[in-house]
Protein backbone atom coordinates (compact mmCIF):
# COMPACT_ATOMS: atom_id res chain seq x y z
CA UNK A 1 0.00 0.00 0.00
CA UNK A 2 0.99 3.34 -0.83
CA UNK A 3 0.75 4.66 2.86
CA UNK A 4 2.22 1.88 4.90
CA UNK A 5 3.43 2.84 8.39
CA UNK A 6 2.00 6.52 7.94
CA UNK A 7 -0.57 5.75 10.66
CA UNK A 8 2.03 4.19 12.69
CA UNK A 9 4.90 6.93 12.24
CA UNK A 10 2.05 9.64 12.74
CA UNK A 11 0.87 7.76 16.15
CA UNK A 12 4.68 7.43 17.33
CA UNK A 13 6.08 10.95 16.66
CA UNK A 14 2.61 12.81 17.40
CA UNK A 15 3.57 14.11 20.84
CA UNK A 16 7.50 14.95 20.18
CA UNK A 17 6.62 16.91 16.91
CA UNK A 18 4.00 18.84 18.56
CA UNK A 19 5.96 19.77 21.85
CA UNK A 20 8.71 20.96 19.21
CA UNK A 21 6.83 23.31 17.06
CA UNK A 22 4.97 24.22 20.49
CA UNK A 23 8.40 25.24 21.38
CA UNK A 24 9.14 26.85 17.97
CA UNK A 25 6.12 28.71 17.85
CA UNK A 26 4.80 29.57 21.30
CA UNK A 27 1.19 29.13 20.89
CA UNK A 28 -0.55 26.04 20.41
CA UNK A 29 -2.61 26.79 17.93
CA UNK A 30 -0.07 27.85 15.53
CA UNK A 31 2.07 24.47 16.88
CA UNK A 32 -1.12 22.10 15.96
CA UNK A 33 -1.38 23.76 12.34
CA UNK A 34 2.12 23.42 11.55
CA UNK A 35 2.15 19.54 12.93
CA UNK A 36 -0.85 19.38 10.43
CA UNK A 37 0.74 20.92 7.95
CA UNK A 38 3.57 18.60 8.06
CA UNK A 39 1.91 15.56 7.88
CA UNK A 40 -0.14 16.53 5.30
CA UNK A 41 3.06 16.81 3.08
CA UNK A 42 4.48 13.64 4.67
CA UNK A 43 2.08 11.93 3.33
CA UNK A 44 2.42 13.21 0.16
CA UNK A 45 5.53 12.41 -0.12
CA UNK A 46 5.55 9.21 1.97
CA UNK A 47 6.46 6.85 -1.01
CA UNK A 48 10.04 8.72 -1.60
CA UNK A 49 10.63 9.67 2.28
CA UNK A 50 13.80 6.94 3.53
CA UNK A 51 13.71 9.39 7.11
CA UNK A 52 9.99 10.29 7.99
CA UNK A 53 12.02 11.32 11.34
CA UNK A 54 14.01 13.52 9.40
CA UNK A 55 11.90 14.94 6.75
CA UNK A 56 9.33 15.97 9.53
CA UNK A 57 11.94 17.85 11.43
CA UNK A 58 12.77 19.63 8.51
CA UNK A 59 9.70 20.45 6.83
CA UNK A 60 8.38 21.19 10.66
CA UNK A 61 11.39 23.89 11.40
CA UNK A 62 11.28 25.55 7.78
CA UNK A 63 7.69 25.95 8.30
CA UNK A 64 7.96 27.21 11.81
CA UNK A 65 10.68 29.59 10.60
CA UNK A 66 8.97 31.19 7.16
CA UNK A 67 5.15 31.04 9.02
CA UNK A 68 4.83 34.61 9.18
CA UNK A 69 5.73 35.17 5.40
CA UNK A 70 3.70 32.42 4.44
CA UNK A 71 0.41 31.98 6.90
CA UNK A 72 -1.55 33.76 5.09
CA UNK A 73 -0.96 32.14 1.48
CA UNK A 74 -1.95 28.70 2.18
CA UNK A 75 -5.22 28.05 3.21
CA UNK A 76 -5.72 25.56 5.76
CA UNK A 77 -7.76 22.18 5.56
CA UNK A 78 -9.54 23.40 8.83
CA UNK A 79 -11.66 21.19 10.31
CA UNK A 80 -15.05 21.19 13.01
CA UNK A 81 -14.14 20.50 16.35
CA UNK A 82 -10.45 21.57 16.98
CA UNK A 83 -8.96 19.77 19.81
CA UNK A 84 -6.96 21.13 22.26
CA UNK A 85 -5.39 20.27 25.59
CA UNK A 86 -7.11 18.76 28.52
CA UNK A 87 -7.05 20.95 31.06
CA UNK A 88 -3.58 19.78 33.86
CA UNK A 89 -4.91 18.04 36.58
CA UNK A 90 -1.32 17.52 38.08
CA UNK A 91 -0.86 18.24 41.48
CA UNK A 92 1.66 20.76 40.58
CA UNK A 93 0.37 21.72 37.47
CA UNK A 94 0.34 25.47 38.91
CA UNK A 95 3.64 25.70 38.89
CA UNK A 96 3.92 23.55 35.78
CA UNK A 97 2.09 26.35 33.95
CA UNK A 98 4.66 28.87 35.50
CA UNK A 99 7.63 27.22 34.57
CA UNK A 100 6.19 26.87 31.14
CA UNK A 101 5.78 30.42 30.66
CA UNK A 102 9.29 31.32 32.04
CA UNK A 103 10.32 29.24 28.95
CA UNK A 104 7.71 30.18 26.34
CA UNK A 105 9.42 33.91 27.21
CA UNK A 106 12.63 33.05 27.13
CA UNK A 107 12.38 31.59 23.98
CA UNK A 108 10.86 34.44 23.04
CA UNK A 109 13.68 36.83 23.23
CA UNK A 110 15.38 34.63 20.59
CA UNK A 111 15.44 34.76 16.95
CA UNK A 112 14.17 32.27 14.88
CA UNK A 113 17.41 30.74 13.60
CA UNK A 114 18.88 30.48 17.22
CA UNK A 115 15.42 29.41 18.39
CA UNK A 116 14.99 26.60 16.32
CA UNK A 117 18.83 25.15 17.07
CA UNK A 118 17.69 25.58 20.57
CA UNK A 119 14.38 23.38 20.54
CA UNK A 120 16.19 21.20 17.70
CA UNK A 121 19.46 20.43 19.90
CA UNK A 122 17.89 20.65 22.92
CA UNK A 123 14.55 19.36 23.01
CA UNK A 124 14.40 17.11 19.87
CA UNK A 125 18.06 15.59 20.36
CA UNK A 126 19.26 16.30 17.31
CA UNK A 127 22.78 16.08 16.43
CA UNK A 128 24.70 19.41 14.88
CA UNK A 129 24.37 17.64 11.69
CA UNK A 130 20.91 16.84 11.49
CA UNK A 131 20.10 20.12 12.76
CA UNK A 132 22.26 21.79 9.89
CA UNK A 133 20.06 19.50 7.57
CA UNK A 134 16.56 20.25 9.28
CA UNK A 135 17.77 23.91 9.12
CA UNK A 136 19.45 24.36 5.70
CA UNK A 137 22.26 25.67 6.99
CA UNK A 138 25.98 24.67 7.75
CA UNK A 139 27.09 23.26 10.85
CA UNK A 140 29.07 25.89 11.45
CA UNK A 141 25.89 28.12 11.33
CA UNK A 142 24.06 25.51 13.86
CA UNK A 143 27.37 25.94 16.07
CA UNK A 144 27.44 30.02 15.87
CA UNK A 145 23.45 29.82 16.21
CA UNK A 146 24.07 27.60 19.12
CA UNK A 147 26.47 29.86 21.11
CA UNK A 148 24.68 32.80 20.42
CA UNK A 149 21.71 31.33 21.52
CA UNK A 150 22.48 29.57 24.88
CA UNK A 151 24.49 32.89 25.75
CA UNK A 152 21.09 35.10 25.02
CA UNK A 153 19.08 32.06 27.17
CA UNK A 154 21.83 33.07 30.34
CA UNK A 155 20.83 36.27 30.14
CA UNK A 156 17.42 35.94 30.05
CA UNK A 157 16.94 32.87 32.22
CA UNK A 158 19.26 33.26 34.85
CA UNK A 159 17.40 30.32 36.91
CA UNK A 160 18.29 27.96 34.11
CA UNK A 161 20.68 25.94 36.45
CA UNK A 162 18.29 25.95 39.25
CA UNK A 163 15.54 25.24 36.81
CA UNK A 164 13.35 22.86 39.07
CA UNK A 165 12.06 19.86 37.32
CA UNK A 166 11.15 16.58 39.12
CA UNK A 167 11.22 13.62 37.45
CA UNK A 168 7.61 12.80 36.71
CA UNK A 169 7.35 15.88 34.52
CA UNK A 170 10.28 14.58 32.29
CA UNK A 171 8.94 11.26 31.56
CA UNK B 1 27.33 18.35 27.78
CA UNK B 2 28.00 21.07 30.15
CA UNK B 3 24.92 21.69 33.54
CA UNK B 4 23.14 24.39 31.26
CA UNK B 5 23.11 22.49 28.57
CA UNK B 6 21.24 19.51 30.72
CA UNK B 7 19.29 21.80 32.82
CA UNK B 8 17.77 23.45 29.46
CA UNK B 9 16.86 19.75 28.14
CA UNK B 10 15.12 19.53 31.54
CA UNK B 11 12.99 22.84 31.44
CA UNK B 12 12.18 22.39 27.83
CA UNK B 13 10.85 18.84 28.43
CA UNK B 14 8.92 20.47 31.93
CA UNK B 15 7.70 23.28 29.50
CA UNK B 16 6.10 20.73 27.41
CA UNK B 17 5.09 17.91 29.58
CA UNK B 18 1.15 18.60 29.31
CA UNK B 19 1.61 19.34 26.05
CA UNK B 20 -0.21 16.14 24.36
CA UNK B 21 -1.98 15.55 20.71
CA UNK B 22 -5.40 15.00 20.27
CA UNK B 23 -7.03 12.15 20.17
CA UNK B 24 -7.59 11.85 16.71
CA UNK B 25 -4.09 12.83 15.29
CA UNK B 26 -3.97 9.96 13.42
CA UNK B 27 -7.27 10.31 11.46
CA UNK B 28 -6.82 14.28 11.01
CA UNK B 29 -3.04 13.70 9.87
CA UNK B 30 -4.53 10.55 7.17
CA UNK B 31 -7.41 12.59 5.79
CA UNK B 32 -5.59 15.89 5.53
CA UNK B 33 -3.12 13.54 3.94
CA UNK B 34 -5.51 12.25 1.92
CA UNK B 35 -7.06 15.50 0.91
CA UNK B 36 -3.87 16.90 -0.11
CA UNK B 37 -2.82 14.11 -2.57
CA UNK B 38 -6.33 14.48 -4.10
CA UNK B 39 -5.94 17.85 -5.27
CA UNK B 40 -2.40 17.06 -6.28
CA UNK B 41 -4.00 14.16 -8.45
CA UNK B 42 -7.39 15.37 -9.34
CA UNK B 43 -6.90 19.52 -9.80
CA UNK B 44 -9.79 19.28 -12.46
CA UNK B 45 -11.93 16.47 -11.79
CA UNK B 46 -12.30 18.76 -8.19
CA UNK B 47 -13.42 21.70 -9.98
CA UNK B 48 -15.92 19.98 -11.58
CA UNK B 49 -17.28 18.15 -8.50
CA UNK B 50 -17.14 21.74 -6.45
CA UNK B 51 -19.00 23.47 -9.40
CA UNK B 52 -22.03 20.92 -9.36
CA UNK B 53 -21.86 21.36 -5.16
CA UNK B 54 -22.24 24.95 -5.69
CA UNK B 55 -25.21 24.87 -8.76
CA UNK B 56 -27.07 22.29 -6.31
CA UNK B 57 -26.80 25.15 -3.48
CA UNK B 58 -28.01 27.56 -5.88
CA UNK B 59 -25.05 29.61 -5.57
CA UNK B 60 -24.22 32.40 -8.34
CA UNK B 61 -20.98 33.28 -9.48
CA UNK B 62 -19.76 36.53 -9.40
CA UNK B 63 -19.15 36.26 -12.85
CA UNK B 64 -19.70 34.23 -15.82
CA UNK B 65 -23.00 32.11 -16.35
CA UNK B 66 -24.97 31.13 -13.82
CA UNK B 67 -28.70 33.06 -14.07
CA UNK B 68 -30.00 32.71 -10.80
CA UNK B 69 -30.68 35.71 -8.01
CA UNK B 70 -30.06 34.43 -4.88
CA UNK B 71 -27.03 36.12 -4.25
CA UNK B 72 -26.52 36.30 0.02
CA UNK B 73 -26.86 39.95 1.18
CA UNK B 74 -23.95 40.06 4.47
CA UNK B 75 -24.26 42.46 7.09
CA UNK B 76 -22.58 46.33 6.31
CA UNK B 77 -18.81 45.10 6.41
CA UNK B 78 -17.46 46.09 9.34
CA UNK B 79 -15.27 48.70 7.66
CA UNK B 80 -17.79 50.98 9.34
CA UNK B 81 -16.25 49.75 12.68
CA UNK B 82 -13.45 51.92 14.02
CA UNK B 83 -10.20 50.53 13.13
CA UNK B 84 -7.56 50.54 15.89
CA UNK B 85 -5.25 48.24 15.23
CA UNK B 86 -2.29 48.74 17.35
CA UNK B 87 1.26 49.09 16.65
CA UNK B 88 2.79 47.14 13.82
CA UNK B 89 0.31 48.15 11.07
CA UNK B 90 1.18 50.88 8.18
CA UNK B 91 3.67 53.16 7.68
CA UNK B 92 5.37 53.09 10.74
CA UNK B 93 5.39 49.31 10.69
CA UNK B 94 8.36 47.99 13.28
CA UNK B 95 9.77 44.86 13.28
CA UNK B 96 8.90 42.94 15.65
CA UNK B 97 9.85 38.97 16.74
CA UNK B 98 8.13 36.41 15.73
CA UNK B 99 6.37 34.53 18.38
CA UNK B 100 2.60 34.08 19.94
CA UNK B 101 0.72 35.47 22.77
CA UNK B 102 -2.16 35.02 24.51
CA UNK B 103 -4.64 37.33 25.12
CA UNK B 104 -8.30 38.05 25.84
CA UNK B 105 -11.09 38.59 23.84
CA UNK B 106 -11.22 42.47 24.96
CA UNK B 107 -7.65 42.61 23.51
CA UNK B 108 -8.77 42.01 19.83
CA UNK B 109 -9.62 44.94 17.66
CA UNK B 110 -13.61 45.37 16.82
CA UNK B 111 -13.46 43.75 13.70
CA UNK B 112 -11.73 41.26 14.24
CA UNK B 113 -14.00 40.03 17.13
CA UNK B 114 -16.85 38.62 15.32
CA UNK B 115 -19.49 36.03 15.96
CA UNK B 116 -22.65 34.57 13.97
CA UNK B 117 -26.05 36.08 15.05
CA UNK B 118 -27.89 32.63 14.48
CA UNK B 119 -29.55 30.90 16.96
CA UNK B 120 -28.45 27.21 15.08
CA UNK B 121 -25.30 27.47 15.71
CA UNK B 122 -23.36 27.41 19.29
CA UNK B 123 -20.85 28.47 20.55
CA UNK B 124 -17.96 25.82 22.61
CA UNK B 125 -14.80 27.52 22.38
CA UNK B 126 -13.77 31.22 21.74
CA UNK B 127 -9.74 31.44 21.47
CA UNK B 128 -8.32 35.12 20.47
CA UNK B 129 -4.52 34.85 19.50
CA UNK B 130 -2.21 37.66 18.65
CA UNK B 131 1.09 36.74 16.92
CA UNK B 132 4.23 39.25 15.90
CA UNK B 133 6.85 39.15 13.15
CA UNK B 134 8.80 41.19 10.99
CA UNK B 135 7.07 43.36 9.29
CA UNK B 136 5.78 41.94 6.30
CA UNK B 137 4.43 44.14 3.02
CA UNK B 138 1.85 41.89 2.22
CA UNK B 139 1.11 40.08 -1.05
CA UNK B 140 -0.96 40.89 -4.41
CA UNK B 141 -3.30 37.64 -5.37
CA UNK B 142 -4.66 37.60 -8.72
CA UNK B 143 -7.21 35.11 -10.10
CA UNK B 144 -9.00 33.66 -12.96
CA UNK B 145 -12.05 31.71 -13.19
CA UNK B 146 -14.03 29.62 -16.15
CA UNK B 147 -17.73 30.34 -16.80
CA UNK B 148 -18.82 29.12 -13.73
CA UNK B 149 -16.86 30.96 -11.03
CA UNK B 150 -14.70 28.57 -10.54
CA UNK B 151 -11.22 29.18 -9.95
CA UNK B 152 -8.78 27.53 -12.79
CA UNK B 153 -5.61 29.87 -12.26
CA UNK B 154 -4.45 31.46 -9.27
CA UNK B 155 -1.24 33.24 -8.43
CA UNK B 156 -0.07 34.98 -5.05
CA UNK B 157 3.05 37.23 -5.05
CA UNK B 158 5.01 38.07 -2.09
CA UNK B 159 7.45 40.11 -1.11
CA UNK B 160 9.90 42.11 -1.16
CA UNK B 161 12.23 40.39 0.96
CA UNK B 162 16.04 39.63 1.03
CA UNK B 163 17.14 37.16 -1.26
CA UNK B 164 16.96 33.69 0.87
CA UNK B 165 16.09 31.71 -2.55
CA UNK B 166 17.33 33.23 -5.59
CA UNK B 167 21.34 32.93 -5.88
CA UNK B 168 23.50 35.88 -5.29
CA UNK B 169 24.75 37.06 -8.87
CA UNK B 170 21.78 36.21 -10.65
CA UNK B 171 19.83 37.86 -13.13
CA UNK B 172 16.96 40.27 -12.29
CA UNK B 173 13.85 38.08 -13.75
CA UNK B 174 15.55 34.91 -13.72
CA UNK B 175 12.99 32.56 -12.11
CA UNK B 176 14.13 29.93 -9.73
CA UNK B 177 12.36 27.30 -7.96
CA UNK B 178 11.61 27.39 -4.47
CA UNK B 179 11.28 24.52 -1.44
CA UNK B 180 7.92 24.13 -2.12
CA UNK B 181 7.73 23.77 -6.35
CA UNK B 182 5.75 21.34 -7.79
CA UNK B 183 4.43 20.53 -4.11
CA UNK B 184 0.76 19.29 -4.64
CA UNK B 185 0.80 20.79 -8.13
CA UNK B 186 1.57 24.57 -7.30
CA UNK B 187 4.66 26.16 -8.48
CA UNK B 188 7.16 27.75 -5.91
CA UNK B 189 9.23 30.48 -7.47
CA UNK B 190 11.35 33.08 -7.02
CA UNK B 191 13.50 35.92 -8.82
CA UNK B 192 15.40 39.20 -7.74
CA UNK B 193 14.65 42.61 -8.54
CA UNK B 194 17.60 45.28 -10.04
CA UNK B 195 17.55 45.99 -6.43
CA UNK B 196 18.95 42.83 -5.43
CA UNK B 197 15.42 42.10 -3.58
CA UNK B 198 13.32 39.07 -4.15
CA UNK B 199 9.39 38.92 -4.80
CA UNK B 200 8.31 35.25 -4.83
CA UNK B 201 4.88 33.25 -6.41
CA UNK B 202 2.92 30.90 -5.43
CA UNK B 203 1.02 30.43 -8.70
CA UNK B 204 -1.12 27.41 -10.08
CA UNK B 205 -2.45 27.10 -13.67
CA UNK B 206 0.21 29.15 -15.00
CA UNK B 207 2.32 28.43 -18.04
CA UNK B 208 6.18 28.60 -17.76
CA UNK B 209 6.16 31.75 -20.22
CA UNK B 210 3.69 33.89 -18.42
CA UNK B 211 5.36 33.19 -15.14
CA UNK B 212 8.45 34.53 -16.94
CA UNK B 213 6.28 37.46 -18.33
CA UNK B 214 5.35 37.93 -14.56
CA UNK B 215 9.00 38.18 -13.49
CA UNK B 216 9.49 40.46 -16.00
CA UNK B 217 6.69 42.52 -15.23
CA UNK B 218 6.27 42.92 -11.68
CA UNK B 219 8.20 46.02 -9.98
CA UNK B 220 7.90 47.72 -6.74
CA UNK B 221 5.60 50.69 -6.02
CA UNK B 222 5.82 52.31 -2.82
CA UNK B 223 7.63 49.88 -1.30
CA UNK B 224 4.71 47.41 -2.25
CA UNK B 225 4.11 44.45 -5.26
CA UNK B 226 2.78 46.09 -8.73
CA UNK B 227 2.09 43.62 -10.97
CA UNK B 228 1.50 46.54 -13.92
CA UNK B 229 -0.65 44.92 -16.34
CA UNK B 230 0.39 41.60 -16.36
CA UNK B 231 -3.02 40.27 -14.65
CA UNK B 232 -4.64 41.92 -17.94
CA UNK B 233 -2.27 40.45 -20.47
CA UNK B 234 -2.82 36.79 -19.04
CA UNK B 235 -6.98 37.16 -19.10
CA UNK B 236 -7.08 36.85 -15.34
CA UNK B 237 -10.71 38.05 -13.76
CA UNK B 238 -9.88 39.07 -10.56
CA UNK B 239 -6.69 41.33 -8.94
CA UNK B 240 -6.21 42.11 -5.44
CA UNK B 241 -4.44 45.60 -3.62
CA UNK B 242 -1.82 45.42 -1.74
CA UNK B 243 -2.66 45.99 1.90
CA UNK B 244 -0.02 48.03 4.20
CA UNK B 245 2.79 46.77 5.69
CA UNK B 246 2.10 44.50 9.42
CA UNK B 247 4.00 42.98 12.03
CA UNK B 248 0.99 42.30 14.15
CA UNK B 249 -1.75 39.40 13.29
CA UNK B 250 -4.79 39.12 15.71
CA UNK B 251 -6.92 35.61 15.05
CA UNK B 252 -9.90 34.95 17.08
CA UNK B 253 -11.53 31.44 16.62
CA UNK B 254 -15.01 30.38 17.78
CA UNK B 255 -16.38 26.89 17.17
CA UNK B 256 -19.31 24.83 18.22
CA UNK B 257 -21.02 21.42 17.07
CA UNK B 258 -22.61 23.63 14.05
CA UNK B 259 -19.87 24.94 12.50
CA UNK B 260 -16.38 27.31 13.34
CA UNK B 261 -15.12 30.80 12.32
CA UNK B 262 -11.97 31.85 12.11
CA UNK B 263 -11.14 35.87 11.18
CA UNK B 264 -7.54 37.31 10.94
CA UNK B 265 -5.85 40.46 10.37
CA UNK B 266 -4.14 39.55 7.37
CA UNK B 267 -1.42 40.79 5.04
CA UNK B 268 -3.39 39.81 2.17
CA UNK B 269 -5.24 42.65 0.21
CA UNK B 270 -7.21 39.98 -1.21
CA UNK B 271 -8.88 37.13 -1.03
CA UNK B 272 -7.88 35.10 -3.44
CA UNK B 273 -4.53 34.16 -1.78
CA UNK B 274 -7.13 32.12 0.27
CA UNK B 275 -8.43 29.86 -2.25
CA UNK B 276 -7.45 26.77 -4.00
CA UNK B 277 -8.08 26.07 -7.74
CA UNK B 278 -11.63 23.98 -7.78
CA UNK B 279 -12.52 26.54 -5.34
CA UNK B 280 -15.59 29.24 -6.65
CA UNK B 281 -15.67 32.76 -6.16
CA UNK B 282 -19.56 34.19 -5.34
CA UNK B 283 -20.51 37.48 -4.74
CA UNK B 284 -21.57 37.96 -1.40
CA UNK B 285 -23.49 40.84 -0.75
CA UNK B 286 -21.36 42.58 -3.22
CA UNK B 287 -18.01 41.57 -2.46
CA UNK B 288 -16.38 38.07 -4.11
CA UNK B 289 -15.79 35.42 -1.64
CA UNK B 290 -14.52 32.09 -2.12
CA UNK B 291 -16.52 29.32 -1.63
CA UNK B 292 -15.17 25.79 -1.42
CA UNK B 293 -17.35 23.02 -1.46
CA UNK B 294 -21.15 23.02 0.09
CA UNK B 295 -19.46 24.20 3.86
CA UNK B 296 -16.38 26.19 3.42
CA UNK B 297 -16.55 29.82 2.86
CA UNK B 298 -14.04 32.81 2.64
CA UNK B 299 -14.39 36.38 2.65
CA UNK B 300 -13.68 39.71 3.75
CA UNK B 301 -15.68 41.79 5.99
CA UNK B 302 -13.36 44.40 6.23
CA UNK B 303 -10.11 45.61 4.80
CA UNK B 304 -6.97 44.10 5.58
CA UNK B 305 -9.74 41.88 7.72
CA UNK B 306 -10.49 37.64 6.66
CA UNK B 307 -13.32 35.57 7.61
CA UNK B 308 -13.43 31.59 7.57
CA UNK B 309 -16.82 29.77 8.00
CA UNK B 310 -16.82 26.21 7.91
CA UNK B 311 -20.64 25.33 8.47
CA UNK B 312 -21.97 21.71 9.35
CA UNK B 313 -24.10 19.36 6.72
CA UNK B 314 -27.51 21.08 6.12
CA UNK B 315 -26.13 24.76 7.14
CA UNK B 316 -25.76 27.40 4.15
CA UNK B 317 -22.29 29.10 4.35
CA UNK B 318 -23.39 31.74 2.50
CA UNK B 319 -26.65 32.29 4.97
CA UNK B 320 -24.72 31.57 8.38
CA UNK B 321 -22.45 34.44 6.76
CA UNK B 322 -24.83 36.36 6.31
CA UNK B 323 -25.51 36.94 9.80
CA UNK B 324 -21.52 37.48 11.00
CA UNK B 325 -20.92 40.78 12.57
CA UNK B 326 -18.84 42.15 15.56
CA UNK B 327 -19.73 40.54 19.03
CA UNK B 328 -19.01 42.09 22.30
CA UNK B 329 -16.07 40.75 24.24
CA UNK B 330 -18.92 40.59 27.41
CA UNK B 331 -21.22 38.50 25.22
CA UNK B 332 -22.94 35.43 26.90
CA UNK B 333 -22.14 33.10 24.39
CA UNK B 334 -18.33 33.94 24.82
CA UNK B 335 -18.65 34.03 28.65
CA UNK B 336 -19.66 30.73 28.29
CA UNK B 337 -17.24 29.29 25.89
CA UNK B 338 -13.72 27.80 26.79
CA UNK B 339 -10.94 28.95 26.15
CA UNK B 340 -9.01 25.91 24.66
CA UNK B 341 -5.53 27.83 26.00
CA UNK B 342 -2.40 25.70 27.80
CA UNK B 343 -2.01 28.39 29.92
CA UNK B 344 -4.88 29.13 31.73
CA UNK B 345 -3.97 32.65 33.36
CA UNK B 346 -6.41 35.10 31.10
CA UNK B 347 -3.87 37.58 30.65
CA UNK B 348 -1.18 38.32 28.17
CA UNK B 349 2.15 37.03 28.46
CA UNK B 350 5.05 39.29 28.99
CA UNK B 351 6.32 41.39 26.38
CA UNK B 352 8.83 41.27 24.43
CA UNK B 353 12.46 41.96 25.99
CA UNK B 354 14.75 40.68 22.94
CA UNK B 355 15.60 42.93 20.16
CA UNK B 356 13.54 42.60 17.37
CA UNK B 357 14.92 41.06 14.03
CA UNK B 358 13.41 39.96 10.95
CA UNK B 359 12.92 36.02 10.43
CA UNK B 360 15.48 34.53 8.58
CA UNK B 361 14.30 33.02 5.13
CA UNK B 362 15.35 29.08 5.14
CA UNK B 363 16.19 27.16 2.14
CA UNK B 364 16.45 23.95 3.15
CA UNK B 365 15.54 21.22 -0.20
CA UNK B 366 12.51 18.74 0.88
Amino acid sequence: MRNDGFDEFVAGWSGRLLRSAYLLTGDRGLAEDLVQDVYERLYVAWPRVTDPAAYAHRALTRQAMNRWRMRSRRPKEAALGTEHDPPDHRGDATEALHERAVIVAALRTLTARQRAVVVLRFFADLSEADTAVAMGCSVGTVKSQTSRGLARLRTVLPAIDDTRVNSEEKS
Amino acid sequence: MTHDENALRAALTAATASVDPGADVVRRARDGGRRRLRRHRVQVGAASVLTAAAVVSGVVPLLGGGSGTSTVAPPEPAASVPSDLPTGVGADCEHQPGYGYQITPADLPDEVRLLWHDERLDVDQAWPRMETGPCSRGEVSVAGVDADGVIVRLATVTGPEPAGIVPAGTAPGTLVPGPEDDEAGRRDLAWLLPDGQQLRVDADGFTDAELAELAATATLTDGAVDLGDWPAAVGLDYAGEPSPARSTQYTWEVSGPQGSLTVQTAASGSIYGWGLTGDRIVDFGGRPAVLRGPEHLVWSPADGVMATLIVAEGLDPLEVAATVGPVPADDPRLAGADAPTLEETGTAEPEETGTAEPEETATPTS
